[in-house]
């Protein structure tokens, strides 16, 4: 690219004002559609992962289940045999050296938090009030790097000594209960055993807050009628979408299952792809008709400066400097258009944040346009601008000079 | 001898597949450095034909055509562009400016486009040019806003920004008022006589035709008088 190919693409666009404005404005609007769109689906997606991955942990370890039973017929060498585990009634499945296993996760280098956990089903029982929940002990030291319960606190205290118990503020709501009662859980064994209240959370999901009881894990233990073992134990890692991976890699280490978030909600994750599929197929419909914008707009343009082309030719401008001044022209249409889309993106994208609210005036979820978007976008544009540009500035090129003269 | 600048041999040129039109017909013809040279006839006879296959802007069907003694024949579309640029300069009936550019960065064009950029020298040399045409105070006008003989005294200076030595001028004067089309012929014949650049003038006007050193008639494709102008 030469100084003069700049020279001459800015020119005509500056020369051509009102259609300039035009592929300014039809590439302004693109860019802007997709920054506010892109930037409203991760959103929303962002704040979906974060709903769901802030009541889970990335990766759980869950026990096998019991041993396979011994086989009560020995095939011969041409038979098989298919065997299928049943867990046995009423028995919680255990990992009994859990220490092992949370002090070979803690050499994972991704590694937030371990924490061992056992949970169980049960019943909340306040005079003659009966509500199902699931007992959660935690080790409270480092459960809440996992799933953070004490700043969801919305009274008392994240304390568990001397059967301390936090529940859900529907459960408290329908148990009567507040911080400082007695309430009494009922384990499947239909042992009782009271507890108090030190504290109620509120995580802004109806599930959790009507059945988790968080107990200490060593109550738990004795409720649900473990011997020293575990249900489970919960992992945290810096980036969830790692999770996979890492799972993947501590199996050859855990002789336990191992499931990623990835795994246990392949159903939203296969929304969630869907939905930017649908995404990259609307920006890539927004591009089409950018580029078909900017090529007709610029095909116009080459019959109109047909003469100055030919002149152009004629004084010793070469088929390629021709080439390139009608590409710059859309590649700066393209990238310009970005500039601005993207800022009128971001204005849409706040506006939906100040103007767009739920019925308690909170931002239903925060649209936070990044800047990989406006690169992406800018990208995008620049490119688009670039390939409409082909088709007229190959007809501009190839224009004889001698007819581009005597028929302008 | 020196070499002409321009040399026409067995010049034909043919439109047309299923009816073709023979529009050139043989034409032999020199141009020698520092001639003032009119080529007229009637219309439709092939002068414009005849002019673009000179300015390298469109080839004959058959025959050569030799710029400073060099066949341009097997010459591909980027050396031709570059000879053209480098030796030629053109003048057309409506100017064909570069609207929205001013007159100085009009007159600086040919240098920048062969160069790909702008330099000091050529703001010099263009200004130089301005000068010679007297509008190096209107240097930073848009051409848009100069009136018809200024702007085609612009393409003048234009078209010999790269110090060509044959100027090409179709019906220069074509498009202007008596008085300033006697203006620019004028300014073209001082130009020949300072700078000893060639000129082939395309006219109508027979009086103009005769006002130059020589006279070419071209009728039905075919050159029919090589004379000098009876005026000159």
């Amino acid at each position: 690219m030469k100084p003069i190919e700049f020279f001459l693409a800015l020119r005509f666009l500056r020369e051509g004002r009102s259609q300039t404005l035009l592929i300014f404005s039809g590439a302004t609007a693109g860019v802007a559609v997709i920054v506010f769109l892109t930037s409203l689906i991760v959103g929303l997606q962002d704040s979906l992962v974060e709903q769901i991955m802030g009541l889970q942990p990335h990766i759980v370890v869950e026990p096998i289940g019991e041993s396979e039973p011994p086989r009560i017929y020995e095939p011969e060498a041409d038979e098989y045999v298919f065997t299928r585990t049943e867990p046995r009634p009423g028995r919680i499945d255990e990992i009994g050296e859990w220490a092992t296993v949370v002090e070979t996760i803690a050499a994972t280098p991704e590694l937030v938090a371990v924490s061992p956990v056992a949970f169980g089903p049960a019943s909340a029982v306040r005079g003659q009030i009966l509500e199902p929940i699931e007992i959660r002990g935690i080790d409270p030291a480092t459960y809440n790097d996992v799933i953070e319960i004490e700043g969801r606190l919305v009274s008392g205290e994240y304390e568990f000594e001397d059967q301390g118990t936090i529940i859900g503020v529907d459960l408290a709501d329908e148990l009567g209960v507040d911080v400082g009662d007695r309430v009494r859980f009922v384990t499947a064994e239909e042992e009782s055993h009271s507890f108090t209240v030190r504290g109620i959370f509120d995580v802004g999901a109806s599930g959790p807050n009507q059945s988790w009881v968080y107990v200490s894990l060593r109550e738990a233990q004795s409720m649900l009628d473990l011997s020293e073992g575990v249900t489970a134990i919960q992992v945290t890692i810096d980036d969830l979408f790692d999770a996979d991976d890492v799972a993947e890699r501590l199996d050859l280490y855990v002789d336990h299952e191992l499931r990623s978030w990835q795994e246990t909600n392949e159903d939203l994750l296969r929304a969630l792809r869907t939905q930017s599929a649908s995404t990259i197929l609307i920006a890539v419909f927004v591009a089409i008709s950018v580029a078909l914008g900017i090529a007709s707009v610029l095909v116009v343009t080459v019959v109109q400066k047909r003469g100055q082309v030919g002149v152009l030719r004629a004084m010793g401008g070469s088929m390629g400097t021709i080439l390139r001044v009608f590409l710059i022209q859309g590649a700066t249409v393209g990238l310009v258009g970005s500039i601005f889309g993207s800022v009128l993106g971001t204005a849409l994208a706040l506006g939906f944040n100040n103007f767009v609210r739920d019925e308690q005036g909170e931002v239903i979820f925060p649209i936070e346009p990044s800047p990989t978007i406006f690169v992406m976008a800018c990208l995008l544009a620049t490119l688009t601008g670039l390939l409409a540009a082909v088709v007229p500035a190959r007809r501009a090129a190839r224009m004889d000079p001698a007819d581009a003269i005597k028929n302008a | 001898m020196s070499e002409s600048i321009l040399r026409l041999e067995e010049v034909t040129r043919e439109f047309g597949e299923v009816v073709v039109t023979r529009v050139l017909k043989g034409i032999d013809l020199r141009i020698e450095p520092g001639e003032f040279t009119s080529l007229v006839g009637p219309s439709g006879s092939g002068k414009s034909t005849m002019l673009n296959i000179m300015g390298l802007l469109d080839r004959p069907t058959t025959g050569g055509v030799f710029v400073d003694g060099e066949s341009t024949t097997d010459l591909d579309d980027h050396a031709i562009t570059r000879l053209r640029g480098r030796t030629l300069g053109f003048v057309f009936q409506f100017h064909h400016l570069l609207t929205g550019f001013s007159a100085l960065e009009n007159v600086m064009m040919p240098a920048a486009v062969d160069r790909g950029k702008f330099t000091t020298a050529m703001r010099e040399r263009a200004e130089a040019l301005l000068e010679q045409v007297e509008l190096l105070e209107h240097e930073t006008k848009n051409v848009q806003h100069l009136s018809g003989g200024q702007m085609q005294r612009v393409a003048i200076a234009r078209a010999l920004t790269n110090e060509p030595k044959l100027v090409l001028a179709d019906e220069p004067t074509g498009n202007l008022d008596t008085h300033t089309a006697d203006r620019v012929m004028d300014l073209m014949r001082r130009i020949n006589e300072e700078l000893d650049t060639a000129f082939l003038i395309v006219t109508h006007e027979e009086a103009r035709a005769e006002s130059c050193e020589r006279l070419i008639r071209l009728v039905d494709g075919e050159i029919v008088e090589d004379r000098p102008g009876k005026d000159a």
